[in-house]
């Protein structure tokens, strides 16, 4: 009867707890999908680097689990208040709470196990999407299967068992210290309010904000790129950590108050169309849900640190790829051998672009001899590279990149932001080229640089008629092929043309070196796996994060509007119609979801723009970090707005239901 | 034989200067087979009172006695299986389980206590027969009507014949005709089924049914006035005589 019991009782709250329920279902699955690729056999034997996924993959379970265990503990207490009428009731009847508490936790479990058990076959299936993106992220030759194994299904049992033991022992403490006159009424009461004067949260408020702002200075002052090698930088970041934790639960337990205050001591606003009616529902919240909002922000903080990193990485591995090789093809030699490239390339790809063009050399070499490298430089290698404004133009133009313009007595100098740093110092402006032409600086760029441009760390940009009488160092083809450059490419122009590739060192001998001719497909295959799983590990991290936060904002205001039905059925009866009434809905639903993820919003922007002083250097320039941290914002409010949508219609239907 | 003995009930509430003393000082006893009215404006301790009796709220000081046993000195593990065999209860809002048919609410307290399913199946026959509801048995409790909604809860209540059936406002959601179904069911159940009842009420109608009314006020009792031979109707204006005396709030009274 217990069983049955439970049974129906699942079944008649599923409704209620649908959110919930798919929000586990979709956490059990993705932990279950990285499990089953983490064991996966298959998998491992692809890279090196993937042997440290699985280890990985136990530290951010554990994280992750945490997270979850705190969203089931706290649907597990809501469900717990929700019915505790009910179990009041039983135990008025004369049924004992040992009794009741079994068949609590029978629900509670069924309700669980359901997740557990759909979420093997969708977890099992998202692993088999998640395969064919590792295939096309290594440009795998076949597609790879990931076979269900034990391991996964036993690991996930013991996660669920861990969070479901830690879960009902918790409720049955629960239902074992409560009252018969507690369980009728605990329905009515709200949840523990923590500090009871307003002045102290007031002052609590401006403290946090302290601890916030000087947490997030310290750490701007520490990420430096002369002071990140410092041993101390650990301590720094755990110590700004703690004072970040410490300042978002003080600012989340205190907001609540300090708006409202704001809001009720102003008439205007206080009076102004629904305000009061908000701000009043909101009040009842924040005064008594700080702590949970506290949680919910730090989660959010990470959800979004988690994206922001994984967008710089991938901002990395973009910059590595586009620094390193913006075209498909790129070869340097001799003028006359290029065209033999070209042939080798045409067998089996359409060539959309082609370009050939010449580095000069400059021996006067201003900037190289105030370089810490120019020792290293034999005589004929001391110059600095030049290349022709048209030159540049049209490789910009292929590029996709804006075009620059020069003076007769100008140049331009294009390096990477690192070099840009470093020769900034030299404050080199005027130059005089070796064939006498003095020329003035306009402008320091860093956007068209490449490696690839001249073979060196920096190139000079002239006018086209001031390179007279400089020596070729050497030729440059680049091409851009409609098809997808791969290693293959590579391997045939290696076999075709071996003559090429025969250098005599400074001893007289030959050696054989392929490093004058790049191709984008053999880069992209190289390219760190450690970038996959990063961004992988990240985003998974992020969404379940997020799904959990959303879970429970949803949960809380679904009870709510049933709960507080009648507050809406006062206002319909005063005359205010069902669209303002639903537009008050939706307010309130903004505010709710709102408020935890402002100030996480701030505390990442600064922590992203701190970090960027260290992976600027790196990165395309300076400011794409922002589109970064936008992108990882928008990522978050896109998840987080299908819980405010879904909660936003199942409010709606709550409060029409008669 | 007095099957519930009060003896100077004490419940006070608060501390200090902001003390409520909901129930101060109460004493009184039903006999077997009484239908005992307890009857006062909002805030003078009915409830309280019931709570008190109910084992749902701890008295301050004072003595409840039901059949043999003292339920203050009861333990708090023991209190589940007192209240399953000595108390029965109805409530104003039902207090069903609409997850439950009106026969699984009846039989929930047995069921769950693991009877033997024959004798359940008897009794709760023999009782629904009793109270006319034998039609709906299968029926869930969103399917029924108020007025039968209350009579599963009465014989809910009855089930385990319990020495005291406590019944707190059990017309407050019922229209009149339902109500007077309800009371004549329970009338009914106090004269053949020998169940001893006490129901706290605001409605003199209700009250009319007794045999005795309790008035309280202030947490005391005012006055306590009998059927004896008088006709319902007699029986209902004395009340409302009295409730006119007691300067109660007429308003709600009638």
């Amino acid at each position: 009867m217990l069983g049955k019991l439970a049974i129906r009782n699942v079944k008649r709250s599923a409704k209620d707890y649908i959110i919930y329920l798919i929000t586990i279902i979709i956490c059990f699955s993705l932990i279950f999908a990285l499990n089953l690729i983490s064991t996966s056999d298959v998998v491992m034997q692809l890279s090196k680097g993937l042997d440290m996924f699985q280890y990985i993959m136990y530290f951010i379970n554990a994280i992750v689990l945490g997270v979850i265990c705190f969203l089931i503990n706290y649907t597990t207490k809501f469900i717990f208040e929700k019915r505790s009428k009910e179990f009041g009731m039983y135990s008025l009847l004369g049924i004992k709470k040992r009794k009741i508490n079994k068949m609590f936790l029978l629900e509670s479990m069924l309700l669980g196990f359901i997740a557990f058990i759909v979420s093997m076959p969708i977890g099992f299936a998202v692993s088999q999407f998640l395969s064919l993106f590792i295939v096309k992220i290594l440009e795998l030759p076949q597609a790879i299967f990931i076979a269900l194994n034990l391991k996964s299904v036993i690991l996930l049992a013991v996660y669920f068992s861990l969070i479901y033991l830690l879960v009902l022992w918790r409720a049955g403490r629960r239902i074992k210290k409560s009252s018969i006159n507690d369980l009728l009424n605990l329905e009515k009461q709200n949840e523990m309010k923590l500090t009871k004067s307003t002045k102290h949260r007031t002052v609590l408020f401006l403290i946090s904000m302290a601890v916030g702002i000087a947490a997030l200075v310290w750490w701007n002052v520490k990420f430096k790129p002369s002071t990140i090698e410092d041993a101390s930088i650990f301590t720094v970041i755990l110590g700004c950590f703690v004072l970040l934790i410490i300042s978002i639960y003080g600012i989340m337990i205190s907001v609540g108050d300090f708006i409202l205050s704001i809001v009720l001591n102003n008439k205007k606003i206080k009076y102004n169309k629904d305000n009061l009616f908000i701000a009043r529902t909101f009040s009842a919240k924040a005064k008594t849900m700080g702590f949970v909002f506290g949680t919910l922000s730090m989660i959010i903080t990470l959800a979004i640190f988690f994206l922001n990193i994984s967008g710089l990485n991938k901002g990395l591995y973009d910059y590595q790829i586009d620094s390193n090789s913006p075209f498909d093809i790129a070869v340097t030699d001799e003028r006359e051998h290029l065209k033999d490239y070209l042939e080798v390339i045409q067998e089996d790809y359409t060539i959309k672009d082609d370009f050939i063009y010449e580095v000069y050399k400059d021996k006067t070499a201003t900037f190289l001899n105030t370089a810490p490298f120019a020792d290293y430089k034999d005589e004929e290698n001391k110059f600095d590279p030049v290349v022709k404004l048209s030159d540049y133009n049209i490789l910009m133009e292929l590029r996709g990149k804006d075009t620059v313009s020069l003076k007769k007595d100008e140049y331009i100098i294009v390096s990477d932001l690192r070099f840009k740093d470093d020769m900034k110092n030299y404050n080199i402006n005027n130059i005089t080229l070796s064939n006498g032409t003095k020329l003035k600086q306009k402008d320091f760029i860093t956007t068209g640089y490449w490696a690839r441009l001249s073979n060196e760390y920096y190139t000079l940009i002239v006018p086209d008629e001031v390179v007279y009488n400089l020596e070729i160092n050497e030729s440059h083809l680049v091409v851009n092929t409609l098809e997808k450059t791969n290693v293959e490419l590579k391997e045939k122009i290696k076999t075709k043309l071996p003559q090429y590739f025969v250098v005599v060192n400074e001893e007289g001998e030959e050696t054989t070196e392929y490093y004058n001719t790049v191709v984008k497909g053999e880069l992209i295959e190289s390219t760190n796996t450690m970038t996959m799983i990063l961004s992988t590990i990240c985003i998974y991290m992020a969404f379940i994060f997020i799904a959990s936060v959303g879970t429970i904002i949803a949960i809380q205001s679904l009870s709510d509007s049933s709960k507080y039905k009648y507050r809406y059925k006062v206002l319909s009866n005063l005359g205010v119609k069902d669209d303002a009434i639903y537009k008050i809905i939706r307010k309130q639903l903004l505010i709710l979801f709102g408020i935890p993820i402002i100030y996480p919003i701030i505390i990442n922007f600064c922590l992203i723009t701190s970090i960027n002083n260290i992976y600027k250097i790196i990165l395309a320039n300076n400011t794409v970090y922002l589109s970064y941290f936008i992108g990882s914002v928008g990522q978050f409010l896109l998840i987080y707005a299908v819980y405010y949508i879904a909660t936003y219609f199942s409010f709606k239907r709550n409060i029409k239901e008669v | 034989m007095q099957v519930l003995k009060i003896e100077n009930l004490k419940k006070y509430y608060g501390v200090n200067a902001n003390i409520t003393k909901a129930v101060n000082g109460i004493s009184f006893g039903v006999s077997e087979g009484e239908f005992v009215a307890i009857m006062g404006a909002s805030g003078s301790g009915k409830t309280t009172l019931l709570n008190c009796i109910s084992t749902i709220d701890i008295p301050t000081s004072g003595f409840i006695t039901i059949g043999d046993k003292e339920i203050t000195k009861i333990k708090e593990d023991e209190l589940a299986d007192f209240r399953k065999d000595n108390l029965g209860f109805i409530f104003q809002d039902f207090n069903l389980l609409d997850t439950m048919t009106i026969e699984e609410n009846i039989a929930l307290t047995l069921i769950i206590n693991k009877e033997d399913i024959i004798n359940i199946d008897k009794k709760v026959e023999e009782i629904a027969a009793k109270l006319g509801i034998s039609d709906i048995l299968k029926k869930f409790p969103y399917e029924v009507s108020g007025g039968q909604k209350q009579r599963c809860a009465c014989a809910r209540a009855l089930i385990n014949n319990p020495k005291v059936i406590l019944a707190d406002e059990p017309t407050g959601a019922l229209d009149s005709k339902s109500s007077r179904m309800l009371l004549e069911t329970m009338n009914q159940m106090n004269k053949e089924l020998q169940a001893t009842i006490l129901m706290v009420t605001h409605d003199s109608f209700s009250a009319s049914f007794c045999e005795r009314v309790l008035f309280l006020k202030d947490g005391k009792i005012f006055n306590e006035i009998m059927k004896g031979e008088k006709t319902r109707k007699e029986f209902f204006d004395e009340i409302i005589d009295m409730l006119t005396l007691l300067g109660g709030d007429l308003g709600n009274v009638r």
